[in-house]
């Protein structure tokens, strides 16, 4: 069966603040599309929490110990009651003031709105957008391509993950089909051909782990000149 | 005293001295798991975590979760919540092209708290039958904070083989969680 979500080895790492800032960034983008991945991300959290909780091979000492409970203990209000209720304490975020909804707020915050992405156009139907963020090994890029243009064969160096953020794509070898919300992944023993579906264009966030590797003359000629293997 | 203890007598005599007992206990193990979440002033969170602690004490169930779970899911929150300003984008509620489905939105607060905890304490009797390989993986990611090939590497391990036990450790926990779910 074609998974349509994020691998798990993924969402841990986003849960445990230890992810690449790509794989973040479309673990975030997903999960504002992904209800099903915000409960599986939820659940890992409190994992975390549990796992932190009864492991006893944390006992690294801070070397001020006793100078920190020393200033804890100095804020403490002994004529204070414990509080008996559970309180939600509020977001401190100022509300999201997103463009438009075809990005995802994650998303807009590093390259604004869709309407006003400066694209490089690279083939006929095809362009493309570069996303840099400090700290990323990973490949991070934008990319709309026109119906039934093909994403030709190729493998990989590490895991490809494709968020569809409109438009839809085939995986012609595997089979399959993903829309907008959808997580198209392959890892680096899989070699495959994807095509956009019939309609209209398909607007993708892609992060790579590694360049492609091309299957073929023509594909090595494609992504040499894109610059994509 | 043990760990309940100490919370039943801050919680219920405002007992400085159990308060002083528990952060002796707590902050070192604190301020280790905070930094390697790459928060920089760790000590600081803890203070405000200990803080929070002392103020809330009277919330504690030990029926729902052990001591330690409850102390470190305060401060995996905060933390979270720092990492969130800083670094790890995060999905938002009001983003027009956010997803919601009914089932996460109709749940009234108070039974989503009870059943977070529920959550919490089944998760602990779940990590409790991990193997000892599994649980040191997931230590390493989540304590430490690396990301599962830095942690391969450090345990001397195959990527593939680190990913595969990342994969049986959840699967283990999820099977639990359900287990317990459908017997709840």
């Amino acid at each position: 069966m074609v998974e349509h979500h994020l691998p798990d080895e993924v969402l841990l790492e986003y849960a445990a603040g230890a992810a690449d800032p790509g794989h973040a960034l479309i673990v975030a983008c997903h999960l504002t599309l992904c209800p099903t991945c915000r409960q599986t991300v939820a659940s890992y959290e409190a994992l975390g929490a549990a796992l932190t909780g009864v492991s006893t091979a944390i006992s690294t000492p801070t070397a001020n110990e006793d100078t920190l409970v020393a200033r804890i203990m100095a804020g403490v209000d002994p004529t204070l009651p414990s509080e008996t209720e559970t309180v939600e304490l509020p977001s401190t975020d100022p509300p999201a003031s997103p463009h438009d909804a075809v990005f995802p707020w994650p998303l807009q915050q590093i390259i604004g709105p869709f309407k006003r992405l400066a694209w490089r156009r690279r083939l006929p139907g095809l362009r493309t957008f570069d996303v840099a963020i400090s700290g990323a090994r990973t490949v991070i890029r934008m990319i709309e391509a026109g119906p039934g243009m093909k994403v030709v064969g190729h493998g990989h160096t590490g895991l490809e993950l494709d968020l569809v953020l409109a438009g839809g794509l085939e995986d012609l070898t595997r089979g399959g089909e993903f829309e907008r919300g959808d997580i198209q992944r392959a890892d680096a023993d899989v070699t495959h051909t994807l095509e956009v579906l019939p309609g209209e264009p398909c607007l993708l966030l892609t992060v790579n782990e590694g360049p492609f590797v091309p299957d073929g003359l023509y594909s090595r000629l494609v992504y040499r000149y894109l610059g994509w293997s | 005293m043990d760990d309940t203890a100490l919370l039943e007598a801050i919680a219920q005599a405002r007992d400085t001295d159990a308060f002083a007992e528990l952060c002796r206990r707590y902050t070192g193990r604190l301020c280790s798991f905070v930094r390697g979440r790459g928060l920089d002033d760790a000590e600081s969170v803890v203070q405000d975590v200990m803080l929070t602690i002392w103020r809330r004490a009277g919330t504690f169930d030990p029926t729902r979760a052990a001591p330690a779970t409850w102390i470190f899911t305060i401060t995996r929150n905060r933390s979270t919540d720092l990492l969130r300003k800083r670094q790890r984008p995060t999905p938002d509620p009001r983003d027009p092209a956010f997803v919601t489905t009914q089932a996460t939105t109709s749940t009234p607060a108070p039974d989503k708290a009870a059943e977070q905890s529920r959550q919490l304490a089944a998760i602990e009797r779940a990590m409790d039958e991990l193997p000892n390989d599994q649980r040191e993986l997931l230590a390493l990611v989540y304590i430490q904070g690396t990301t599962i090939a830095e942690a391969a590497k450090a345990l001397q391990i195959p990527l593939g083989t680190a990913k595969s036990r990342i994969r049986l450790a959840l699967a283990s926990v999820r099977t639990h969680l359900s287990l317990e779910h459908s017997h709840g």
